[in-house]
């Protein structure tokens, strides 16, 4: 078992090949090998801890992705997300990027991935104005900024 | 005053900080790191078009939010490398053409140093040397999507064109006129295409659309799309597309009549080494007239239409001849979809080719057809006989009678044993062991309540490794045979992959 102590002191007892979904704890049980004291995750709360469990227990011993994907890759990437990760995404905007900033934190790239094309998703056929609404964003643009944008809505389709 | 607009100022300076520093203060939106924002915006997709409905990137919609998202979105390449030129027919040419070439220089400018891809309108003439000025040469591009006559124009710009070192997909429409009078055929030496993994090209029904056939790069051709309107391009086609030998998917669409045919000699046969998916739309006569013409020896993919009745008895015995002839040579396959064909044509190919995957598209009127869908779902089910190969099939019926085929199948499975139960304890190890098979109906017309009810209870009945699914579309994607990207998918993977 792995010890966890979250930012808000709470401390988490975890089967090792369930967090070791996590490429940073993997690596670091690699490092340090076995050991009684917790692992201090000071970037994460325990309500997304918990959360963060759920995932890793839920995908317990099936293989981990693959390596990044080229950047410059030719092709639309799809937003299909699995049933059972939509149900799981299926949380309030606030946790939703918790869960984002934790599995970058904790190096869980296919939980990353779920996330960003979940929040990827809302944004789709949207409007910037419905997007600034949707996600409480203050359109903060300089007067030059704001003239720019208006010559590049004349360059194609009004929008 | 100036006190309060002051601490607000400190206010303001202070949550920026703290949202640089990523601790817990602002939005959720605002507290995800750049790198992040940038992933999240890459996840949407990369078309950016002229045309808003056709934009599947949102680097135009994110750019525009704030500050901070313009920011990362222009400085996120892969957003904008997705170029497609389209008409704006609102505005009159000289204006679309300005404003289209700002657009791409405002894309392309911040794609960095990434592989391009465009889709070009037709109304782009000699798009090469604006899109070269801009630093979009043609060596940077990895995906194309334009017509004919454009892309002739772009390899024969001596002074612009620099190859397609780098071009890995290519799809080619052709429109009447196809090619403007004295253009030379593709110049196969200078335009190398070394990485070209798919080269679609799309001909309709004139003539003159056919003979642009000889001014394309026929040796990179992987997939190519024609209809046929005389019985001659049958030959044309042939002699043309002899050294095509990386073909590897044809749809052909015939869209005439022939005349009494029989077995056609060897010296008839069109060889295809290479191709592996094959699509054929026309009446009984051709379809079977033209399936022993072509000699395929790779087939792994074959989908059928017939288009109408047989017209006589005459061509109707003649079909009978030509179906037996190319059932005994018919390969083995993987995926098989009919549409319209005589029923128990269909079900001879299933047991003559074994397929993996199956669709059959027809409307089952009548109760010894839908006996007949019936048996073989059974059989499909517990894995018996000629069927056993099969691990999906997909029975549609866009008429009132798929509701009734839907309610037949229904009770015709339904003395199939539950999980557990000591009736018949060697079929139910069969259908727990056995690898997993998919079952679905597609039907246009509602089914009643009680038949849906069985069939909820029957996907909860079968073990986990059995899939039945009844739903109601109009559109399958399957039959209609659309000219774009669907055209060599095979019709229903997505929908199975949801039902599975």
């Amino acid at each position: 078992m792995v010890l966890l102590l979250t930012s808000d002191n709470e401390m988490f007892s975890v089967a090792e090949d369930v967090i070791k979904r996590s490429a940073y704890i993997k690596n670091m049980l690699e490092d340090v090998g076995e050991s009684d004291l917790p692992i201090p995750l000071p970037n994460v709360e325990s309500n997304v801890l918990v959360k963060i469990l759920e995932y890793c227990e839920h995908y317990r011993g099936e293989p981990l992705p693959a390596s990044d994907v080229d950047p410059a890759e030719i092709g639309d990437r799809s937003l299909d997300i699995a049933d059972w990760d939509q149900k799981y995404m299926a949380v309030d905007q606030e946790m939703l990027f918790e869960i984002i900033l934790a599995a970058n934190y904790l190096d869980i790239k296919s939980l990353l991935d779920v996330g960003c094309k979940t929040v990827a998703k809302m944004m789709k056929g949207k409007s910037s104005e419905e997007i600034r609404t949707l996600f409480n964003i203050a359109n903060d643009f300089t007067p030059e900024e704001e003239a720019q944008i208006r010559k590049e809505n004349a360059w194609a389709e009004c929008r | 005053m100036d006190q309060e607009a002051n601490q607000e100022q400190l206010a303001e300076k202070l949550r920026m900080l703290w949202v640089a520093a990523g601790s817990p203060v602002g939005t959720p939106a605002e507290r995800v790191p750049n790198e992040l924002l940038s992933q999240i915006f890459c996840e949407g997709g990369s078309v950016v078009s002229t045309k808003r409905a056709k934009c599947t990137s949102v680097a135009l919609t994110a750019s525009r939010v704030c500050s901070r998202w313009r920011a990362v979105a222009i400085a996120t390449p892969q957003i904008w490398t997705h170029i497609d030129l389209d008409n704006m027919t609102s505005f009159p040419h000289s204006t679309v053409l300005r404003r289209t070439w700002r657009f791409a220089r405002m894309c392309v400018a911040r794609t960095g140093s990434l592989p391009l891809s465009f889709t070009i309108s037709e109304y782009l003439k000699s798009p090469l040397k604006a899109l070269a000025g801009m630093g979009a040469t043609s060596d940077r591009w990895a995906s194309l999507f334009l017509f004919a006559h454009t892309l002739l124009e772009i390899v024969h710009d001596t002074e612009s064109f620099s190859g397609f070192p780098n071009l890995e997909y290519l799809d080619v429409r052709v429109t009447s006129p196809p090619i403007p009078e004295g253009t030379v055929p593709f110049p196969v030496d200078r335009a190398m295409l070394p990485r070209m993994s798919r080269f679609n090209l799309q001909i309709a029904r004139s003539p003159t659309q056919f003979a642009c056939l000889a001014y394309m790069p026929r040796p990179s051709l992987t997939h190519l799309s024609l209809t046929l309107v005389n019985q001659d391009y049958l030959d044309i086609l042939g002699d043309t597309l002899v050294d095509a030998h990386r073909l590897t998917h044809l749809h052909i669409e015939v869209q005439f009549e022939f005349e009494q045919m029989g077995i056609p000699s060897p010296s008839q046969l069109i060889t295809f080494p290479s191709l592996t998916f094959l699509s054929i739309v026309a009446a009984q006569h051709p379809l079977w007239f033209i399936l022993c013409r072509l000699r395929v020896p790779n087939l792994t993919h074959l989908r059928l239409r017939e288009t109408e009745e047989p017209s006589n008895e005459a061509n109707s015995q003649l079909t009978n001849v030509l179906f037996d002839h190319f059932l005994a040579l018919c390969p083995t396959l993987e995926y098989l979809g009919t549409q319209r064909l005589p029923l128990d044509r269909s079900l001879a190919l299933i047991k003559r080719c074994l397929p993996e995957r199956v669709v059959l598209a027809h409307i089952f009127r009548g109760d010894h057809m839908r006996n007949s869908i019936c048996r073989l779902l059974r059989r499909v089910v517990k894995g018996h006989g000629e069927v056993v190969n099969i691990r999906e099939i997909v029975v549609y019926d866009g008429s009132a009678s798929g509701a009734y085929l839907a309610e037949d199948l229904v009770y015709d499975l339904q003395d199939i044993p539950e999980p557990g139960s000591p009736t018949s304890p060697m079929t139910l190890e069969r259908l727990q062991q056995g690898p997993q098979r998919m079952v679905v109906v597609y039907s246009a017309s509602p089914i009643g309540r009680s038949a849906i009810e069985c069939f909820k209870a029957m996907e909860a009945m079968f073990p986990t490794r059995v899939k039945l699914h009844y739903d109601t579309t109009r559109d399958l994607g399957l039959c209609e045979f659309p000219e774009s990207e669907g055209l060599w998918s095979t019709g229903l993977e997505s929908r199975l992959k949801t039902v599975g």
